[in-house]
């Protein structure tokens, strides 16, 4: 019955996204996950990842997202573009089938329709604060990252994969395994997998580059 | 008939009396008639939809609600989740153990919102599925009337539950659409949001939510809730030190204004008598003879109980608190007959009573009669004032009568200063100058008046524990600017009808303030009538349905549970009634959503909350209130006093008449004029002052009324006979006000009302009894008449 929870998680998903250059679509991610990785800084390789990764600045890009349901014979396809800034938050702009707005920051979520009528989720100690829980991956705050998960890294050659699984019994429960991908410091796809039939995979195109969010920006996608 | 005749009879009369008066104290149980519900103070049958609702929350399980809040004391520690699991744990056994609680409920761990999404999940068909026709029964009318229903509606709910998969919603939902196609539960899910949330997220700890067996307004409820917080505290404390537990509740509001009214009665009682004693002790030569005033005080009040107790089934206490005033009023008739000294040497008791029975009935009998008016009022705290203060002026009268009359020598000289009478220029010059200003006040002031009142008077303030409710509150989500209304209705057929016309009004009154309300998930009482003609038509849906998900992209073969309860429903439910689906829907709702809907006794009613700040009131075919009006009953309260007002008028005319009846145009001028005077002076102090009145006050004022129009027949009694007004119109005056004064001390604001009205009034009366001759001395006085 919670409904932030699975906002949360969509848009933070989308949110790594963010983060992610353009996807080689055929890159050679390493197909399993890797070891558990024993806590921040221990693997030198990835503590240069998480760095590189969380000293990016805005990002803009188009994104392409893919919803798979138990009771759906094909994925659900939605596009959009998606602005991410790190004192803003993670602005999701859905196009297509139909327009609409989510946007998450350090305030909660705001789920915004075509015609620009705002509702805000606050969340409280009564529900699952999965936004806050979440944020970590999105700003890949090392030390936050391990707090809240067991985090897995693989790599094959020149790609990576990291695999975060909470540590959080209940929060495990409506996430599942974030999955994020990617090559050298551009993260190119990333997947929310809670089981075969219930999953979200989410690929990001070119991100345009030396973005910063004007007064008309700031006003228009996010809070 | 002789002298020791007189004394055996009286003292028989008396003794007969009190043992009659304390057999039916005794016999009627007295304690068990004495009440601190405040709802005992407004009539049962009350016909105003806000009292009855009042009533009915009082009674119901909004009364009973206890809040219990615990968090670490150390702030930093506000996180430490396990801690907390087991200080809740071992509190949640203590209360459940305790046998107190019907129902306990943590808010703050996800189960009560899963139970609430369970038990909607599981009544959604009767719950939200009329509605759900209704709105595409429109849809179907208004875009293919000419399509069969049956397949078109299933087209439509595969493309809704289609088109539903791209909102972001879908992802919260996607374990429950297999069972719910028609997407009846993630429609409501907003709407139950605010049920389930809570407080912002400053407030860390554990809410827990409980619900006495008992009421919260009777003395084993309260008993029982205060033992088994008081019992968990102690087994928190002993689980975990570090953790505080906070609780609150009508129940402890109610245990504590209790225990404070009756302190209070206690202390007034005392103080009162004391006062009065006081002043009777200062101004005679022989205190310790004063003390033979004393029975007649006693005689008095138990008269007064007696009534009251014999007359009412519940009798509120403020009642008894506000007849400690009797102990100022009683004294009057002993005064006037114990100081008045013989005609001559050696006057018979009977001969010297029989010279003052006149202003003594003239006084008593036009005073009880004006109090009987109070008898014809809608409230029973008036109509038992009324009977208490009646009957104990009555017993005064008599027992004062027959106590001297076994007393030896029944006269008792006062001071000099007592008698003292100053006649100078001066003090007339000075004695016209009040007089002067006085009437400038009264013709003036009364002009300024306002009125307000509020039924949390009633109640003795206890700002630690509010403060301490209102951060509970504040906890549990409960803010300031939030508006809560109520809505009733006889049946709940008609508070669902009042409601859908309150949301209509509340829409565009406040068109940018979204509602919360229960009652607002329930179909509408038309929608529920229709819903046979809208499932007629639907013999194939299951298989239509089927075939509709399966062209949109779906297993079809995923939805196979929801076809088998669709038809289990569509071939069960019969012709269920709507009120008969209320009542046990409401029976089976839990926690805090339990609250905001009651079906019982005849009565119905919706809560229903919006985040505005307050503005326009619902209008009256609304049946709606809000929680603004109810909490203080201003205009309920309004419409009391007009009728007290009414009633105290009528009793007022009553009395003019009889004391013209009795004394002829001219003195009964004379007469009435010192009360009527009095009174509007204590009006228009009160208005130039700015202080606002309520129906206490005017009480207050009926009572100040009667006792000044008996300082001004005594008075023009002895300036009939040419004798100087006798002290004991100024002793009984000062008594009056002294016990007076003491009620305006209480810490009761009804009570504090009362008691300075009438002691404004009782003072001023006397001033005018006095400073009148001395003003007027040579020109013809205001208010002496010349002497036959």
């Amino acid at each position: 019955m919670t409904r932030a929870a699975p906002r949360c998680v969509l848009a933070l998903s989308l949110g790594l996204a963010a983060l992610c250059g353009a996807p080689p679509p055929d890159a050679p991610f390493p197909e399993k996950p890797g070891p558990e990785l024993p806590a921040a800084g221990a693997d030198a390789g990835f503590r240069e990842l998480f760095r590189s990764l969380a000293s990016r600045g805005s990002v803009l890009a188009n994104f392409t997202e893919y919803r798979w349901f138990p009771f759906r014979t094909a994925p659900v396809v939605l596009d959009g573009e998606m602005r991410f800034s790190k004192e803003l938050g993670l602005s999701l702009h859905y196009l297509r089938p139909e327009e609409r707005m989510v946007i998450a920051d350090a305030g909660g979520l705001v789920l915004r329709d075509a015609s620009g009528r705002s509702r805000a989720i606050r969340p409280d100690d009564r529900t699952l604060d999965i936004g806050g829980t979440l944020l970590p991956i999105l700003r890949f705050d090392e030390g936050e990252l391990f707090r809240v998960f067991h985090v897995s890294g693989a790599r094959s050659g020149g790609a990576w994969r990291i695999d975060f699984v909470p540590r959080s019994a209940e929060l495990a429960r409506w996430v599942g395994t974030v999955t994020v991908e990617g090559t050298g410091d551009t993260l190119s796809r990333i997947e929310i997998h809670r089981s075969s039939t219930q999953r979200i995979e989410i690929r990001v195109g070119a991100p345009a580059p030396g973005v910063t969010f004007g007064a008309a920006d700031r006003k228009r996608y996010f809070r | 008939m002789a002298p020791h005749h007189q004394k055996r009879a009286a003292r028989l009369v008396l003794t007969a009396a009190c043992a009659a008066a304390l057999g039916i104290l005794w016999l009627r149980d007295a304690p068990r008639h004495v009440s601190t519900d405040v709802m005992d103070l407004v009539p049962s049958s009350e016909s105003s939809p806000e009292l009855a609702l009042i009533r009915s929350l009082a009674g119901d399980r909004q009364s009973r609600v206890v809040m219990v809040a615990l968090y670490p004391k150390d702030a930093t520690q506000s996180k430490d989740g396990a801690r907390l699991a087991k200080a809740r744990d071992a509190v949640l056994a203590s209360l459940r153990g305790s046998g107190a609680f019907e129902d306990t409920v943590e808010l703050t761990g996800g189960s009560y919102r899963e139970t609430l999404g369970r038990l909607v999940f599981d009544r959604r068909f009767d719950l939200l599925g009329p509605a759900w026709l209704a709105e595409r029964w429109g849809e179907h009318e208004k875009e293919a009337p000419e399509a069969p229903w049956g397949p078109w509606l299933a087209e439509r709910t595969a493309a809704r539950l289609e088109a539903f998969l791209y909102r972001p919603e879908a992802l919260g939902f996607q374990d429950l659409m297999h069972a719910d196609p028609l997407l009846l539960v993630p429609g409501a899910a907003d709407r139950l949001q605010g049920f389930t949330g809570a407080a912002d997220g400053s407030s860390p700890g554990v809410l827990i939510w409980a619900l006495l067996r008992s009421s919260a307004l009777e003395t084993d409820g309260q008993v029982a809730a205060s033992s088994a917080l008081a019992r968990a505290q102690l087994e928190l404390s002993a689980a975990d030190p570090g953790i505080a537990l906070r609780w609150s509740g009508v129940v402890r509001l109610a245990a504590e204004s209790r225990r404070r009214i009756e302190g209070e009665f206690s202390r007034l009682n005392l103080l009162s008598l004391a006062a009065v004693l006081a002043v009777v002790l200062a101004c005679v030569r022989r205190p310790v003879r004063a003390l033979l005033l004393v029975p007649v005080v006693v005689f008095s009040v138990l008269g007064a109980w007696t009534a009251v107790i014999a007359a009412f089934d519940r009798v509120h206490v403020v009642v008894f608190v506000v007849g400690s005033l009797l102990c100022g009023v009683a004294i009057d008739y002993g005064l006037y007959i114990f100081l008045q000294a013989p005609a001559r040497p050696g006057e018979p008791y009977a001969e010297k009573v029989g010279r003052l029975m006149k202003p003594l009935l003239a006084s008593s009998l036009t005073v009880v009669l004006g109090f009987s008016m109070l008898l014809g009022s809608d409230l029973p705290l008036v109509r038992q004032v009324g009977v208490f203060v009646g009957a104990g002026l009555l017993t005064a009268l008599g027992s004062a009568i027959l106590w001297f009359a076994q007393v030896d020598d029944p006269f008792l000289e006062t001071r000099r200063f007592a008698r003292a009478r100053p006649e100078s220029p001066a003090v007339r010059g000075a004695a016209r100058a009040v007089l002067l200003v006085a009437a400038v006040v009264a013709l003036a002031g009364p002009w300024r008046l306002t009125w307000r009142d509020d039924v949390r008077d009633l109640q003795v303030p206890s700002p630690d524990l509010e403060a301490n409710d209102g951060d509970l509150r504040s906890r549990f989500g409960d803010r300031a600017d939030r508006m809560v209304y109520l809505t009733q209705g006889a049946t709940p057929t008609e508070a669902r009808e009042s409601l859908e016309r309150f949301l209509a009004w509340h829409s565009r009154a406040f068109p940018e303030a979204g509602v919360l309300s229960f009652g607002a998930l329930l179909p509408s009482p038309a929608q529920w009538a229709a819903l046979p003609a809208r499932l007629a038509g639907l013999d194939g849906f299951g298989a239509d349905l089927g075939a509709a998900l399966a062209r949109h992209g779906f297993d079809r073969s995923a939805f196979a549970s929801f076809g088998d309860e669709w038809e289990r429903w569509r071939g069960g439910r019969g012709n269920a009634g709507y009120d008969a689906f209320v009542v046990s829907l409401g029976a089976s709702l839990k926690g805090p959503v339990a609250l905001t809907l009651a079906s019982h006794g005849g009565a119905c009613w919706f809560v229903t909350l919006s985040d505005h700040p307050a503005g326009a009131e619902p209008p009256a075919d609304t049946r709606t209130f809000s929680s603004r009006e109810l909490e203080n009953l201003n205009g309920l309260f309004g419409r009391y006093r007009m009728s007290a007002l009414r009633l105290s008028t009528l009793g007022l005319g009553i009395i003019g008449l009889s004391v013209f009846a009795i004394y002829g145009w001219r003195r009964g001028f004379g007469i009435f004029a010192v009360p009527c005077g009095s009174c509007l002076f204590a009006f228009g102090l009160f208005g130039l002052l700015g202080h606002p009145l309520n129906l206490f006050h005017l009480l207050g004022a009926f009572l100040g009324v009667c006792l000044a129009h008996n300082y001004a027949i005594f008075t023009w009694e002895s300036a009939a006979r040419g004798e100087t007004p006798p002290p004991s119109i100024r002793i009984s005056a000062s008594c009056a006000a002294a016990s007076f004064g003491v009620l305006a001390l209480s810490g009761i604001p009804v009570v504090a009302a009362l008691g300075s009205m009438v002691a404004v009034i009782i003072l001023t009366a006397l001033a005018a009894v006095e400073l009148g001759p001395l003003a007027d001395r040579h020109a013809g006085l205001a208010v002496r008449p010349k002497v036959d």
